[in-house]
């Protein structure tokens, strides 16, 4: 994967690859430590090209624009919290393939250094990579370019979503399966709660997904239920948010029936509440 | 970028470089009066950065206008949100030019016509074994850290330094540069991996002084 990662400093994977490393680089130290060996080495080599003097006009031309840019506002201080208060594992069948939810500390919450790059460049990934299915995350540019088209007013929408991802206010957690990979994300923007799919299998008939809420000392809450259909990646609301909901960690469940049970059975994804 | 600089990594690794790269006290009083608001501060930071920021930009898109376009859009996007460049993580000037270099490239990705364009400069990536012509980065840059760049490279094997010409200065992805030179994909990647590190090798004791030179010299 440190190959990968010079090729992401490089800006040279394709969106599959891009987005494969994207997730991979918050567990990694070593490949964090390759993209900014690799960038400060290619930094170099974009400092000896020939030297050409910028247009006085292009000085003006961001002056004056800066003039009438208004500076994202400062996010409000977070207030002190214990942080990473440890959430009890709740009390789940013993069934090995359950996602342990107490590992998410180690994994599930995207470090501070990804917010500078790595939030633009989930957004342009997720996008790309939900509307173009994630089914195979083998998607390439030139299909990209080719569906482009056919797919831009879902894109459009799916863009719109994952930009709220930046906006102020906005609560979010990004879930991963088992294997850390990430299967879907929940929003929470005013009152409203979208569970968003990348990855999540569809469920069968007889079954059904189930999304908790999970706050430390505490049993997870069930929030409501929804389907997934074959190749179905799109965004759907699940249950009604309150304002104040406050929880720390999202999860979701596959369910036999077609009720959410009092808790949860096999946990398939989960993911910590980022602001 | 703590955390990287005391990540482990292959020996010899200078510490130097890692801490002179995280820090200049002119970049960060400038990035400090901006994320408190003050206009002026950001004309001082593109008066000592918008010179290299451009040179990249024009060399990547080669198209004046574009190029424009990418540096008025890098200093803007900053300006929004200065708390985007993390001091923590390195020299204002690497994630500067690193962000020039990614915009570029997407404009060029957008530009069919002008990457066609760049193919034959980025192909030859015999542009870094050349002495540097008059006017070149002599301004922004040492004499002796330009030069010993310009050396490094020139003394890469041709196959990474294409590599890596085609990827940085051309835009193309590595899936794309093994279509274009006929190799396949896992070499391309080797020879891009290899080159990079060859290249921190060599030049690694000079990068942090190299990153913050770009707005020293003027």
């Amino acid at each position: 994967m440190t190959q990968q990662a010079v090729g992401w400093a490089l800006h040279a994977l394709e969106p599959d690859e891009e987005m494969a490393v994207l997730l991979h680089l918050p567990h990694c130290a070593s490949c964090r430590a390759a993209v900014a060996e690799a960038e400060s080495v290619l930094s170099a080599l974009g400092g000896v090209v020939a030297a050409a003097e910028p247009p006085p006009a292009l000085r003006d031309r961001l002056m004056s624009a800066v003039a009438q840019t208004e500076q994202r506002p400062v996010p409000a201080p977070r207030v002190e919290q214990p942080e990473p208060t440890p959430v009890p594992v709740p009390s789940y069948p013993s069934d090995g393939r359950r996602h342990r939810l107490d590992e998410e500390d180690r994994a599930g919450r995207r470090p501070s250094w990804l917010s500078s790059r790595g939030r633009k460049l989930v957004a342009a990934s997720l996008a790309v990579v939900a509307v173009l299915s994630v089914g195979g995350l083998a998607v390439r540019a030139t299909q990209l370019e080719q569906q482009r088209d056919a797919e831009s007013a879902q894109a459009e929408g799916l863009s719109e979503l994952i930009a709220r991802l930046d906006e102020p206010g906005t609560k979010h957690a990004m879930l991963a399966g088992a294997d850390n990979t990430m299967v879907a994300a929940v929003l929470l923007d005013s009152g409203e709660r979208q569970v968003y799919s990348l990855g999540l299998e569809a469920n069968p008939h007889d079954h059904t997904y189930v999304l908790w809420g999970i706050k430390p000392d505490a049993a997870p809450v069930p929030l409501g239920t929804f389907d997934v259909a074959t190749a179905d990646q799109g965004s759907r609301p699940v249950g009604a948010a309150p304002q104040t909901e406050d929880f720390a960690q999202y999860a979701i469940s596959i369910e036999p029936g077609r009720e959410a049970p009092s808790s949860p059975t096999e946990v398939v994804a989960s993911g910590q509440v980022e602001v | 970028m703590a955390e990287v600089a005391d990540a482990p990594g292959p020996a010899g690794r200078r510490p130097r470089a890692a801490s002179a790269r995280a820090h200049d006290p002119a970049d960060e009083l400038l990035v400090a009066r901006i994320v408190d608001g003050d206009q002026t501060a950001l004309g001082a930071l593109y008066d000592r950065y918008g010179r290299p920021a451009y040179s990249l930009a024009r060399r990547i898109c080669a198209d004046d206008g574009i190029a424009e376009d990418v540096v008025q859009e890098v200093f803007l996007a900053f300006w929004r949100d200065p708390r985007r460049f993390d001091p923590e993580r390195g020299a204002f000037g690497t994630w500067l030019l690193t962000l020039v270099h990614h915009k570029s490239v997407d404009a060029v990705r957008r530009e069919s016509s002008i990457r066609r364009r760049t193919v034959p400069a980025a192909e030859d990536g015999d542009e870094w074994s050349a002495p540097p012509g008059p006017g070149a980065d002599q301004a922004a840059l040492g004499k002796v850290v330009a030069g010993q760049v310009r050396d490094a490279l020139g003394r890469l094997p041709a196959e990474q330094r294409q590599a890596l010409a085609l990827a940085y200065y051309g835009g193309y992805t590595q899936r794309e540069v093994a279509a274009l030179t006929g190799v396949p994909l896992g070499t391309v990647k080797s020879r891009m991996f290899t080159g990079v590190q060859r290249l921190r090798s060599v030049l690694g004791p000079l990068l942090g002084e190299f990153a913050t030179d770009f707005g020293g010299a003027r």
